[in-house]
């Protein structure tokens, strides 16, 4: 139990971060190149 | 892999300092037995030779088989390759690739040996390292790593070259590998405390061994087979950890629940918050996340990475996987750390010891070769970079650029081998002596904080050569006296990091000096939606 909610958590932690740089590089994303 | 944190939290200081006790304890209990902390080779010593023999063969199997068998492969497929391929891949790396070795570039011996030790101290909110890794990964795939690759450098001080012009390229080269070689020579270290704790071997035998497979890693194929390469160890590595975390619970005297009650009843609840108390946020989270992203954002050994990819919108795109994969890591060790606090007999090795000689004396045989080689992959991808990014900066912004040599890219590739060679030696060499080595890296990461911000100024605001130069040699001044003489004493700061102080001199003396002095356009100058402008910034810079 003591492992699966540290898991749960920290994925929860690291895939907000992700998620939320994400949503900021889409506003740019039209602007990247693509070679 | 960031070395230089203090943080004040619960009752003591949390230091790189603890990080260094920590290998050298174990270094010195390799070396002698009647030294220091005898867990890894006393728990080696418990097991049968023959099982020994046969984790270390296996261990050893694993790595020459995907290191070499990759490296010829991709030596048979690209017998013509061309200079530029040996660096970086014919900027050709895919999603997959780039994401997977940047999250391996930036996981090594922090965390793997360092956060085991942190979570003694901290409990679960060891996980900051894991944080601040995550946003220097986001940070690098949104901002840095998109710059250099659309710039199409090979390295960041070829970057700051078209914006400030050859003599802050090649002061920047000098920071950024003395910075990188640093890094190389711990990571040499922890390569040979892992053979150490397999066989029992002294770690000067076990740095060599590593060094060996290390150099093979990079040199086969360059940056293409530490892609590959990469993508075989991160499968082999989340594998061995997931089943870890899965089975390590029934390996345990009272399992999960024994560890969680421990720190219930021994009144260190606060142990299992991920975040941690605020005393830990303010004195370990936060600075913790300010020294990784701004030290590391503008290092070669990641940025190389990027160069390597199909397109920016592969670098951007890369952020998830990289980001994800670097940060479970830390999950795991953390985990193994906490729980070993919690039994007795580890406990009593002290937070250096007991993370090891739980995996070695608690799980199964099978699972400590997998964890085992697993370690070492991640200790060897980071040697991998660390290997190729100075040996890079020393041919083409020093020997190429300072002596005007016109070469082609398959002969610089042949000085960047030499190089990498050389550079692997003297790393394995000096990390016999790692203590002094270590403080050297510690004191390098924070020069690297000013070459951060004069790249953003020249990248976005203006390119003063003069700003520049101001920026970074005051800055430089400042962290040598912070670090060499009693300036913090005198100012009544001695305990403040020289990563603030570097990161607080570059803004002021970077704004003031921008705002005082003439320059060029931004390289990144945008204008009624159109992107330009290099050749303005070159004619007014000359």
């Amino acid at each position: 139990m003591l492992f699966t909610t540290f898991l749960l958590k920290s994925l929860t932690m690291i895939c907000s971060i992700v998620g939320v740089s994400c949503l900021i590089g889409l506003k740019f994303y039209k602007n990247m190149s693509d070679e | 892999m960031n070395m230089h944190f203090t943080s004040l939290c619960g009752d003591g200081k949390i230091s790189i300092q603890q990080i260094v006790d920590f290998v050298i304890a174990i270094s010195r209990s390799v070396r002698d037995p009647g030294l220091g902390i005898q867990s890894v080779p006393a728990n080696v010593k418990e097991r049968e030779k023959e099982t020994v023999n046969m984790i270390l063969i296996i261990v050893l199997l694993y790595e020459f088989l995907t290191v070499g068998g990759i490296g010829l492969y991709l030596r048979s497929k690209r017998k013509n390759a061309s200079g530029a391929h040996f660096t970086n891949a014919n900027r050709s790396l895919s999603v997959p690739v780039i994401g997977v070795t940047l999250a391996l570039t930036f996981l090594g011996s922090l965390h793997v040996f360092g956060v085991m030790e942190l979570s003694w101290d901290l409990g679960m909110a060891a996980m900051w390292v894991s944080v601040a890794h995550v946003i220097l990964i986001c940070l690098i795939c949104l901002t840095t790593g998109r710059w250099v690759h659309r710039l199409k450098v090979d390295t960041v001080p070829e970057l700051l070259e078209k914006c400030f012009g050859p003599r802050i390229r090649i002061a920047s080269s000098c920071a950024n590998a003395a910075c990188v070689f640093g890094l190389l020579t711990l990571e040499a270290q922890c390569i040979g405390i892992v053979f150490s704790s397999l066989t029992g071997c002294t770690i000067a035998q076990g740095a060599v061994v590593g060094g060996i497979i290390g150099l093979l890693y990079v040199l086969l194929a360059g940056m293409e087979e530490i892609g590959l390469v990469n993508v075989v160890n991160t499968i082999v590595m989340f594998g061995g950890l997931i089943v870890t975390g899965l089975v390590m619970g029934g390996f345990l005297p009272n399992g999960w629940d024994g560890v969680e009650q421990f720190y219930v009843s021994s009144g260190q609840a606060d142990m299992l918050k991920i975040f941690g108390t605020p005393e830990v946020i303010i004195g370990f989270g936060i600075p913790t996340v300010i020294a990784t992203v701004f030290a590391q954002g503008i290092s070669q050994m990641g940025l190389q990475v990027t160069m390597s990819a199909k397109s920016e919108k592969v670098v951007f795109k890369s952020m998830i996987i990289a980001g994800i994969l670097n940060g479970c890591f830390t999950i795991f060790t953390v985990i193994i750390g906490l729980s070993a606090k919690s039994i007795p007999e580890l406990a009593a090795l002290g937070p250096k010891g007991a993370g090891p000689a739980l995996i070695v004396q608690y799980l199964p045989n099978w699972l400590v070769a997998w964890l085992c080689a697993s370690f070492l992959g991640a200790l060897l991808s980071t040697f991998a970079t660390n290997v190729m990014a100075p040996a890079t900066l020393f041919v083409k912004d020093i020997y190429v650029s300072v002596y005007k040599i016109d070469e082609p890219e398959e002969k610089q590739a042949r000085h960047i081998k030499v190089m990498i060679f050389i550079l692997a030696v003297i790393a394995v060499l000096v990390s016999f002596f790692l203590p002094n080595i270590v403080e050297g890296a510690n004191w390098m990461f924070s020069w690297l904080i000013p070459l951060f911000w004069i790249t953003i100024f020249g990248l976005f605001w203006k390119t003063s050569r003069k700003a520049a130069e101001i920026t970074l040699f005051g800055t430089w001044a400042v962290n040598f006296l912070w670090s060499f003489t009693p300036l913090p004493s005198l100012l009544g700061m001695e305990g403040v990091m020289n990563a603030y102080v570097t990161l607080s001199l570059s803004l002021i003396l970077g704004i003031v000096s921008n705002l005082a002095l003439p320059g060029g356009a931004a390289l990144f100058h945008e204008k009624q939606g159109k992107k330009v402008n290099v050749q303005a910034a070159k004619a007014a810079r000359n």
